[in-house]
Order: structure tokens, then sequence, then C-alpha cells
């Protein structure tokens, strides 16, 4: 009997302790307050739920106990990404085929009116890429992004030019080529597709060794950490690429449009902001200029991108005198509207598979937003 | 409120714990009344309403049949006004959240259900008219059985309000039990729950004879983790606030023939079919197709107690013609067969009935079963499915271990051998349990 008593209280204890610790922390102020129409719909009980989770005694021990487990346990897939000590990677979904259909036949009409030439770069993701980290057994019933690229080229007329990153990516798949835990590539992803483009564009892409590499971040956890929260995964290494040769210089201006001050290449404040891939290209204003000084180049670029592989521009920077970057998610009706594509020598379309099958990314830029 | 939230297991329950042992004993069916009220206040206002309204007028209704004689025509109108009414409330509320996909509101069919059963029941004299309408109330919405049952007799119910004395010595059984319940559906019912999801999301180009036959065992393992699950997590609660609920699943897939199984799977359901349908009708005392009608109408109402879908019903169909099968053909075969062939036997046949149960139609079950005997020109196994199942074998090896009596007979013979050290081991077990679930909780 006493025995009885001493086991029931014990485990009394186990459900009464992480109760009052959550409310010695005070836990009960976090406890939202329900309206009767939270009541009514039933939202009282999950905001209730958020609250406890959120300031649970030990929760990030224990969620670390249940993740490290669970991967024991054979688990490497959460929230749509594949996972192991290696990195995450965004296991895509098969495409969108309306949404592309959608998204080619705006390419095809942009290039129909444009008096300059157009060229087309779909970056694969690191599923595609990097197939050596992946079970054998799940490579099976991932997305074919090399089939999907070569379709997309193939359905484009003649006044296109595609570039093929894919290739240059996959010979080189056991590099740095993107982020543990980021679904966007590398600076030196973005040098492998710098150097395929080059052909197509008339440049001749410089050797690595002419650019000095700075690494001034060591601690990124990129937007894939957050999906899978508990994964043992080293935090990335964020470098930049600097030209050394002909004391070229290259400067950004952030929101050319309304502005016409121009500052370093990167900003290294921004390492320190929400998003640090931003140093590439400066906080996110929608269009950026990238402007060069002593170069014997002329060329003019006009680039619409998705923010995948920003650090492929200050790289291409070196061979035109300007190089206009505009993101699609985040350029303005107004910006796009002021934007003058006959002033540019070539149009580029850099996009990344997860957004080119996925968004309907093309409507905003010819204006059917 | 899930009864597997952390707001539940750390907030809610011992709060509800200390509320209730504060009061003294002859007033703590109220505590429990306010619990259940704020309970079902949180989870579901719009049911609770619906509901209270309902049982108020069975409460009403039930005081005015007393007022007849034993004989009067009148009785008889007043009891199948409970019973039309309640199963009106039924059927009309299922059809119409049916229709809508709108969620079922909580504890609707086990309060409708139970009023159906205290009709019959006072009319035919076989429990006491209730003249107190708070434990009237409390019996139909009390909090621990809401989410999933069992289905209890009203009566059963009634003489344990407040009446039962629970101690602290008498409290390690129920929560060991309620651990038991959660770590069932956090440890291993959800893992085989997405397992069984991705399993439905495979492409019919994608599917192997492997994974048609993953599918069944998946879904098997899903229900029953996770609705014996909620009925530990209810009897365990239940025992913490005295009351004393009946299981609702006993070890089902070691069933030793289909009849069997019936008779282990949702225990409660088939009880309380078998007491207001099965014994009226006559049971099996009349000629073998007045029993079969008989045996037909609970097993179909057995199976659309998972929700009114045709796939349900030939659930049901399946089970009853197993059962006329083993009554008159070769159910004395099988009792006669060694243990482990006769429960080979009723497991297969069970597996194959979820095919039926997990059928969006009759056609993609049919198409599951062709596959599944290699007849849909599948190949044997594919990539994605054996992916799949290397990532969560270990969990399906645990299920199917679990779901069997073997982890109980270790428990009693330990118990048996040595009663400190089962004490000693039992509060390591359940405290890593709850660990384990709490940490599956937070990380699914």
């Amino acid at each position: 009997m006493r025995s009885q008593k001493r086991l029931s209280l014990f485990l009394l204890l186990l459900f009464f302790i992480p109760g009052i610790l959550f409310l010695l922390g005070g836990g009960l102020g976090d406890l939202p307050l329900p309206s009767l129409s939270e009541l009514w719909d039933g939202g009282a009980n999950d905001a209730a739920n958020a609250a406890v989770e959120e300031s649970f005694f030990g929760r990030d021990a224990l969620s670390y106990m249940a993740a490290s487990l669970q991967t024991m346990l054979g688990r490497n897939q959460q929230n749509g990404c594949l996972y192991s000590t290696d990195g995450i990677l965004q296991n895509l979904p098969d495409a969108d085929e309306k949404i592309t259909a959608e998204n080619l036949a705006a390419l095809q009409d942009y290039a129909a009116a444009s008096p300059a030439p157009c060229y087309f770069l779909l970056s694969p993701t690191s599923v595609a890429i990097q197939q050596d980290k992946i079970p054998s057994l799940a490579l099976d019933s991932l997305f074919n992004q090399k089939q999907y690229i070569q379709r997309c080229y193939s359905a484009l007329s003649s006044r296109f030019h595609t570039i093929d990153g894919y290739n240059n990516l996959f010979a080189h798949q056991s590099e740095y080529l993107f982020y543990r835990t980021d679904s966007r590539l590398t600076a030196l992803g973005c040098y492998y597709l710098y150097a395929s483009a080059g052909e197509k564009l008339g440049y001749s892409a410089r050797p690595i060794d002419d650019f000095s590499i700075a690494h001034p971040l060591h601690d990124y956890c990129g937007n894939l950490s957050p999906l899978v929260p508990y994964a043992q995964v080293k935090p990335d290494i964020l470098s930049l690429f600097f030209y050394q040769r002909h004391n070229r210089e290259i400067r950004l201006i952030e929101n050319p449009l309304e502005n016409t001050s121009s500052k370093e290449l990167y900003d290294l404040s921004l390492l320190n902001g929400a998003d640090p891939l931003q140093v590439y290209l400066g906080a996110n204003g929608g269009v950026a200029d990238l402007v060069a000084d002593n170069t014997p180049f002329n060329g003019r670029l006009l680039v619409f991108t998705d923010g995948g592989c920003n650090a492929l521009f200050p790289l291409m920077a070196i061979h035109y005198r300007q190089i206009r970057v505009v993101d699609f998610r985040s350029a303005t009706a107004s910006q796009l509207a002021l934007i003058q594509p006959e002033e540019f020598d070539q149009v580029l379309f850099a996009f990344s598979l997860d957004s080119f099958g996925y968004e309907r990314i093309l409507s905003s830029i010819s204006g059917k937003k | 409120m899930p009864l597997t939230s952390l707001s539940f297991l750390y907030l809610f329950l011992p709060a509800s714990l200390a509320v209730y042992y504060l009061f003294p004993r002859q007033l703590r069916y109220g505590a429990l009344l306010g619990i259940s009220l704020f309970f079902f206040l949180l989870a579901d206002l719009p049911a609770l309403l619906l509901l209270s309204l309902s049982v108020t007028a069975d409460y009403g209704l039930g005081l005015l049949m007393e007022r007849f004689e034993e004989r009067n025509r009148r009785r008889k109108a007043i009891m199948l006004l409970i019973v039309g009414k309640n199963l009106c409330l039924f059927f009309g509320v299922f059809c119409f959240c049916q229709l809508r996909g709108a969620p079922v509101p909580l504890g609707l069919s086990v309060c409708t259900l139970l009023g159906v059963g205290y009709g019959v029941d006072i009319y035919n004299g076989e429990a006491l008219y209730e003249h107190n309408w708070c434990k009237f109330l409390l019996a139909h919405i009390l909090f621990v059985k809401l989410p999933a049952g069992p289905l209890v007799r009203y009566r059963t119910l009634r003489e344990q309000l407040g009446e039962k004395k629970a101690d602290l010595a008498g409290m390690a059984g129920p929560i060991c039990l309620f651990i038991q319940g959660v770590s069932k559906q956090a440890l291993l019912g959800a893992p085989m729950q997405r397992m069984y999801q991705s399993l439905t999301g495979f492409a019919p180009a994608k599917h192997s004879v492997f994974s048609l036959w993953l599918m069944p065992l998946c879904a098997a393992m899903s229900l029953y983790f996770t609705l014996s699950g909620y009925c530990d997590m209810a009897r365990g609660l239940g025992g913490m606030f005295g009351v004393e609920l009946p299981r609702n699943f006993y070890y089902p897939y070691q069933s030793r023939s289909v009849t069997d199984f019936v008779g282990r799977f949702n225990i409660s359901v088939t009880s309380y079919l078998k007491t207001y349908i099965y014994h009226p009708l006559g049971e099996d005392s009349g000629g073998f197709v007045s029993t079969a009608l008989n045996i037909g109408v609970v097993t179909l109402l057995w199976g659309l107690w998972f929700g009114l879908r045709i796939n349900y019903l030939l659930w049901g169909l399946y089970f009853l013609l197993l059962i006329l099968l083993e009554r008159s053909v070769w159910g004395k075969i099988l009792i006669k067969l060694p243990t482990f062939f006769s429960r080979i036997y009723t497991f297969s046949l069970v597996l194959f009935s979820f095919v039926i149960f997990n059928g969006k139609s009759l056609g993609e079950s049919l198409f599951f079963f062709r596959g599944m005997l290699g007849l849909g020109g599948l190949a044997p196994a594919t990539s994605s499915s054996m992916y799949l199942a290397s990532q969560y074998l270990p969990y399906l090896i645990l299920a199917v271990l679990f779901s069997t009596s073997l982890p109980h007979s270790i428990k009693s013979a330990l118990q048996t051998k040595s009663p400190a050290a089962a004490c000693a081991a039992g509060a390591l077990c359940y405290s890593v349990l709850l660990v384990l679930s709490t940490g599956f909780i937070l990380h699914p």
C-alpha cells in the first residue's frame, strides 16, 4: 500500500511539476484570454496550446531528444525536407504544369516584344544536384528536375538563348554549392553558374583564382532550418567573391529608380540582419544596380530573378558596365513600369526551379499582375 | 481540447485534480461537472449548448415518464420520443457535418446514444429515474469520455458519480493507464497514421504489391493505437476521478476468429448494440434467417459507427458474411486449429477488411484487392514503398509487438515474481514513456 502511494505521488508529480514550472515562469500571463468568437469556433484551444508549447519547460531539450530518436529510428524527412547531418534538402513535389505553361508563355511574350536578346537560366535545387546525400531508395521518388529543365528549354522559341547550369553544377556536386540550411546557392554554386553562362552571354568567365574569397560569416542558419528545427546540421559559411584584377571597382546602387548614390559592393552590416544573404545585392528593395568603374566593357544587362542566386550577379558585373537586377517578388508595379528594357543590351531571366515551377512569376513582369 | 495536448496534460489535468480533491466527497460530482463544463466550453462551445439542451430535454422527459403507471401508453410514447429525438439529433447532425465537410461536434455520439439507452432503460425498469439534473448532465458530458468514448450505459455511470472513494494509493493504476494511452497515441498511433497517409498519397503508378499490403497494416495499427490509446486515456482519467470505465479493446489482433475479433474490437459499441438491438430482436433464438438478420443489423451498425459511408457499410457486411460462415461452416474447424494458425487466419481476414474500410469508394477498394493479390500488373515492390517502409520499420515492428498481449504478460509475470521490482520498473517505465510522449507531441 505504501509503495503504491509513493508510486502515485511520483507519477502525479510528473504532471504537476511542468505545470508549476510553467506558471512560475510567468506562463499564465502568456495564456491568451479567449474571446467569444474563439470559443465558438474552437480557436481558443489552439491559442492556449501554442502558448503552453512555446513556454514549456525544457521544450528544446525534449524536442531535440524526440528528433534524435526519430532520426535514429530511420526518419529523414520533415516538412517536405530530406535531412541528414550533411544538410537539409528541400524535396520538391512535381512542378505545377499549368503554372509552368503560363510562365513559359509569359517569357515568350516578353521575348517577342523585346529588342534585346533574351537569355534564360533555370537553376536546379540542391535535391537534384546533391543526390549523393540522398538515400538511394528515395531517389526514384524525387521530381526529375533535369528533365523538367530540358522540357522548359525546348518549349521556348529560338529567340531565347538557354543557359545550362545543371551539368556544371552536377559535375561539381561534391563541392559546397548549396547551403546546408538554406535552399539557395552558395557563392561557389553561383560561380559555377557564372562560368556556365559566359559562353551564351558572350563573356569569358574568369578562373576562380582571379577572385579573393572572404568568409565573413560562419554561423548562418538559413531558411530551411525552421522547417527541420532539431536536425543536427552544422551552420553555414557565407563567402564573398572579390575580383582582384585590373583595379575594377563594382559598386551597388539600391533602388536606382529613385536614388543614384552608390555604395560598396558588399554591405557587411547586412550580415547581422534577418537575412544575411542580402549582403550580395543589398536590402531587398525590388531593384538594384551593379555598376562597374574602370571597365572596358559597355554592355548593360537587365536581369529578372527570384533571389535564388543573388551571389551570381556581382560576378557577372565584372563583364558589364551596368547590371540591373529586378527581384520579381519584391519589385512593385510602379518600379516595373519605370524600367526601360530598350536601355539594355541583353535580358536575362535567372530563376530557380523551386519558384519557376510553382509560382506565377512572370505575370508581374509582363504587367499582368 | 485534445487529451494529448500539452495544455491538457500539464495544466488542465493537474488543475482539475487539485480542484476535484479540494472538494468534500459529497460535492465532488459537482466539481467534476464544473470541470467537464469548462473542458467542453474550451473544446466545443456550440456542441456544449446543443447537447446540454438535448440532455435537459431527456431529463425532463424522464421525469414526465415517471408520472405515468407502468402500463400506460404514454410511457411508451415518451420513451419513443427520447429515442427518436436522440437518434434524429445524432444522424441529423452527423449527416449535416458530413455533407458540409465539418467536424462532428464533440461528444455527439456518446451523449445521444447514452440518452437513447437511458430512455429504454427507464422504460424497461432497468434504470432508476434521475432526479438530479446535475448528475444527469455529468453522466452525459463527463469530459474523460467525450473525445472517443467508451460508450457506457447510463446506470453504470450513475452508480459511480461522486460515490466511489478515490485515494492516493489507488491513483497509480489509473495514472499508468493514462500514460499508456498517451504513449500509444503519440509514439505509435501518430507515426502509423503518418505512414498510412504517405502511402495513400502515392500515385497509382507508384504503388506496388508491397505498398498495398503495407496500407491496411498501417491503417489497422493506426486505428488501433489511436482508438485504444484514447480509450486508455479515458479509463485512466476516469480512475483518477473515481469513475471506472470499461475497456474498449482487448488485443483484437490476436483474436482466434472473426467472431472473436468483433467481440474484442470496440467492445463498448458491440456491447451497446447487443443490449439495445440484438437482445430485443430475439438474439439467436429464431431460425438461421432470423439470427442472420439480427446479427446483420448489429454488424452493419457496428461498421457505420465510424461514419456514414458506403465503405463502412460494406465493412460491416464483410464481417457479417464471415461471422455467418464461421457459425455455420468452418467455426468448429477453427476451434480445433492450433492458436497460431487461427490467429493468422483472423489477422489476414481483418487486414483485408481494412482495404474496404479505407477505400474512398468500392472501385478503389477493388483496385487495392487486385493489387494485393498480384492481379493488377503492379511490381512486387518499388523503391518508393521500400523507402517509406525503411523510414517507419521500427515503428511498425513495435506497433505489431505492442498490439499483442506480450508486454502485458511480461508485466504481470514481473508483478507476481517481485512486486517491489515491478513497482520500481513501472515508475521508471511510465516516467520514460511520459517524457518520450511529451517530446513526440512537441516534435511530431
